[in-house]
């Protein structure tokens, strides 16, 4: 759009003020003066704005999307799932970027270099609409849409949800205010979730009274325990750890399940494999 | 007093239909009132509602036309005419404002309840039970607060104005709509007694089946909210396909009409659903019958499903208002056409329509089938292309516009820089690997009071300030106008942008207390709201004294091109002494000559004919 000439877009108004004569037919004093005075103001300093608006742009992009780079501002990742998840935030936030300081430096620029203290005496330039803008914006707005619901949408998603076959089953059950974690290989029942560095387990939630939902914010992933019905999501712990360390080692309560809800937390702890066979056996 | 009859024939009502209820119990050889608390509420509830509506005027205007005897309607005149039914679009908007108004303050003070507890660590000033109840208390007048002010407030002031009707198609509907909110509003805060309810204003299932009895008022408050906005959502479809003036052809309504349209739509077409989930849920409570029981076949998920099939368009009805107070005010302040007002107008349309398809991304971590997600996500992320078109349209009209920086176009283009941030953080919750951690954080919290209120709100204050001369025929203080623009505006972008940091941390939404590292941050977030809360009361300490002691203005302090500006300020009862004739476009600033709407002189030339109206064309 910048690169246009501006005998180019000479004719795009023309165009656009033919369309706005046919309807002045019935307004005949105002024809003839009006034309030619429509035209003038829309092309004053377009170019010097196209060209400063996009340095700015350009320039602002860059340095986000730089510091961006090397910013780390997520918490421990402690899963797998929470790398793809950050992976995700991070390609999107690195796609918004372009969007954000566009806007931002259209809106800037133009309270900065066109504001008017008092009532201004002059009407701005009558642009109604511009085809190309609207069409060039749709298709931008749409590919990146599409863009991200492939990338890191879909793509993503497939990742997040590991592999069919899992090494651990964990049952967890959410009651109203607490949770009780089972592992049906031992038949062993703890007041923590304890769980493998490096094997995928497949935690299986229910409810026994309302709604719950069971979060662990260091792996990134969120499951509800739902009455009646069994869920289930996958996990891969690459990190050990446990509540004591950081807080994000825990199942917290996510969906408002009543009084106490903000008490409806467990610990989570991460072992060595062999250190959790051990546990695991031990009644 | 109207009112006081109204509330003496509601409790009237109240009597009838708990007493008519325990005696049906009594005769039928059952305890009268034991373990039938809720079923007694229900019918008194239902009892003192149509006392109420025939004691506020049902009865004086509508039910004495049915049978055979003529209408008494108040007639009232001055400042008692707020206080009595009328059918006076203008005067139901002003009621509406400032009933929503003083509702937004209360939500506002429960918030800063809220944010004291949470200020630090542990209890501060009130424990889980009190919180919980608090905070839904919160959400759900907030909620109405968003649906109503805007679209029952300026849109019922502003929209016959602008397309210069006489009034809205059925005003004796449009009455009842604004009367059936004060049983709202006492239904929703006398739920207090019966130990309110701690569900949040979604009230999910099965929490909302078993907990106090708080929940029924809940839900009859709402059903009778829901048919307040049907009503109006029905008003002012008829209003803006019936009564646009000779020459007001589609294409030339002024972009807020459209978005009032649109929003209207989706009030007609989708309130039901969350009515119907909630009498599903009164059913089963009161009546057994287990929709959302497991135990007896039922399904918790089916409840999300349904209210999200109305919550998520809901929040459509609130923001589309918001695109056309924005885009209205955008272009009249920077003396420029709307841009693209087509695509604009498109774009609101499509998202009606889009709306209705996304509710299930509400629920990526629910358990339901896998194969959804993806679907959803799409559909969900396809909504960025219509709203990415409006934002083409608002940057397009302040476009080498002349930008003048009073303080309605201060909030549109606050509206722009905020609703950025909030659509641009909804994608992240629409992508499922990002939602799965997000989901019920603060990141949500965050993200959704930078779209409601950061643009919805922020939109109504541009529109409260545009509209202001025009209500009361006096100017607002432009110093304190201003003042409370900056403190609204630092005061929201810092408490809510901090928001985003919580709930990537670990912070779950709806919870008294946190995670002690996390205590730093949540003070930021606390001292910030207070400072947010405090910008109100300059807004409303403005409003209060310009009212009475402002400046008298002109009928067109703006000198916006819109009808509404046409008419005195305020405009007389019947709006228009002599019916315009519209023959342009109510946007087209900057073309000499151009005219929106031309006055013949009283018994001057005739009105043309349809046919040579619409031989104009409209073509932009």
């Amino acid at each position: 759009m910048p690169s246009r000439q501006p005998a180019d877009k000479k004719t795009d108004d023309e165009a656009d003020n033919t369309t706005d004569n046919v309807e002045k037919q019935t307004l005949p004093q105002d024809k003839e003066k009006t034309s030619p005075s429509v035209k003038r103001p829309v092309l004053e300093n377009v170019k010097r704005d196209t060209v400063i608006i996009a340095t700015i742009w350009a320039v602002s992009t860059l340095v986000l999307e730089v510091l961006f780079t090397f910013v780390d501002p997520f918490p421990i990742k402690a899963a797998h799932q929470a790398e793809v998840s950050d992976n995700s935030f991070r390609i999107l936030t690195h796609m918004g970027l372009p969007v954000i300081t566009f806007t931002l430096t259209v809106l800037g620029y133009s309270i900065a270099r066109y504001r008017c203290p008092t009532f201004p005496l002059e009407d701005g330039p009558p642009l109604r609409q511009n085809t190309q803008v609207s069409t060039i914006w749709l298709g931008i707005t749409s590919v990146l849409c599409f863009v991200s619901v492939i990338y890191p949408g879909l793509t993503e998603l497939a990742e997040f949800r590991g592999d069919p076959v899992s090494d651990l089953r964990v049952d967890v059950t959410g009651l109203q205010f607490s949770w009780i974690v089972h592992y049906p290989d031992t038949d062993k029942t703890s007041t923590d979730l304890v769980l493998p560095k490096g094997r995928q387990v497949e935690l299986f939630t229910t409810s026994n009274d309302v709604v719950h939902s069971l979060w662990i914010p260091a792996f990134r992933t969120k499951i509800d325990a739902v009455p009646g019905r069994t869920n289930s999501m996958k996990i891969t712990p690459i990190e050990t750890g446990s509540y004591k360390e950081d807080p994000l080692f825990r199942v917290q309560c996510a969906e408002l399940c009543g009084l106490n809800h903000t008490l409806m937390k467990i610990p989570v702890r991460v072992l060595e494999p062999d250190e959790f066979d051990k546990w695991l056996i031990d009644n | 007093m109207p009112v006081l009859f109204g509330l003496l024939s509601g409790l009237v009502g109240l009597a009838l239909g708990g007493g008519g209820a325990a005696a049906v119990r009594a005769l039928s050889g059952r305890p009268a009132f034991d373990g039938a608390t809720e079923l007694i509420l229900v019918f008194s509830y239902i009892g003192a509602l149509i006392g109420w509506v025939l004691g506020i005027g049902g009865w004086r205007y509508a039910v004495r036309d049915w049978i055979g005897r003529a209408p008494r309607p108040f007639n009232k005149t001055g400042t008692a005419r707020y206080f009595a039914f009328s059918t006076d679009h203008k005067v139901i908007g002003i009621q509406y404002i400032v009933t929503f108004i003083g509702l937004m303050i209360l939500g506002g003070l429960l918030a800063m309840l809220m944010r004291f507890e949470l200020s630090q660590v542990d209890e501060t000033i009130m424990g889980s039970d009190i919180y919980n109840r608090v905070m839904s208390l919160h959400g759900i007048i907030m909620v109405a607060v968003a649906v109503a002010t805007v679209l029952g407030g300026l849109g019922n002031f502003a929209v016959p104005l602008m397309i210069g009707a006489k009034d809205m198609a059925f005003p004796r509907l449009n009455a009842l709509s604004f009367w059936l909110n004060p049983p709202v509003a006492i239904a929703l805060l006398s739920s207090w007694f019966f130990g309110g309810w701690d569900t949040g204003w979604t009230a999910y299932a099965p929490l909302s089946e078993t907990n106090a009895s708080g929940q029924v008022l809940f839900i009859l408050a709402v059903f009778t909210f829901g048919v307040s906005s049907i009503l109006g959502g029905l008003n002012f479809i008829a209003t803006i396909t019936t009564m646009r003036s000779p020459g007001m052809t589609w294409g030339r309504l002024p972009i807020f009409v459209w978005s009032i349209f649109a929003a209207s739509i989706i009030s007609l077409l989708f309130t039901q659903f969350f009515a119907a989930s909630l009498v599903m849920i009164l059913l089963d409570r009161v009546a057994g019958m287990g929709f959302f029981n497991p135990d007896q076949g039922g399904d918790p998920l089916l409840y999300q499903h349904v209210f999200w099939f109305y919550s998520h368009p809901a929040v459509y009805v609130m923001i589309l208002p918001g695109f056309g107070i924005t885009l209205e005010i955008l272009s009249h302040f920077s003396r420029k056409p709307v841009f693209a007002y087509r695509w604009a107008v498109a774009s609101m349309l499509s998202i009606v329509f889009m709306g209705a398809i996304v509710w299930a991304h509400h629920m990526f971590t629910t358990g339901m089938a896998d194969y959804l997600h993806g679907p959803f996500m799409g559909l969900t992320e396809l909504v960025s292309i219509p709203t990415g078109i409006i934002f083409l349209a608002a940057l397009g009209t302040i476009w080498q516009g002349k930008l003048w920086m009073k303080t309605p176009m201060l909030f549109a283009l606050a509206f722009i820089f905020n609703f950025l941030f909030g659509g641009i953080t909804g994608i992240y919750n629409a992508d499922v690997t990002t939602d799965i951690h997000l989901q019920d954080s603060y990141w949500v919290v965050a993200h959704f009071h930078y779209t409601i209120v950061g643009g919805e709100i922020f939109a109504l204050m541009a529109g409260i300030y545009y509209w202001f001369p025009k209500m009361t025929g006096r100017m607002y203080d432009e110093l304190l106008a201003n003042l409370h623009f900056w403190g609204m505006f630092i005061g929201f972008n810092v408490t809510f942008g901090a928001m985003f940091w919580l709930g990537v941390n670990g912070m779950n939404r709806r919870v008294a207390d946190y995670e002690p590292h996390l205590e730093g941050n949540n003070l930021f977030v606390s001292a910030a709201g207070f400072y947010l809360g405090m910008s109100f009361l300059i807004f409303l300490y403005n409003m209060w004294i310009s009212s009475r002691h402002g400046p008298q203005v002109v009928d067109n302090p703006w000198r916006a091109r819109t009808l509404e500006w046409t008419v005195s300020s305020p405009p007389s009862e019947h709006n228009f002494p002599v019916p315009p004739l519209v023959v342009g476009h109510p946007h087209d600033y900057g073309i000499p000559g151009e005219k929106h709407a031309v006055f013949a002189a009283t018994g001057g030339a005739p009105m043309p004919s349809e046919q040579e109206i619409h031989s104009e064309g409209d073509r932009s």
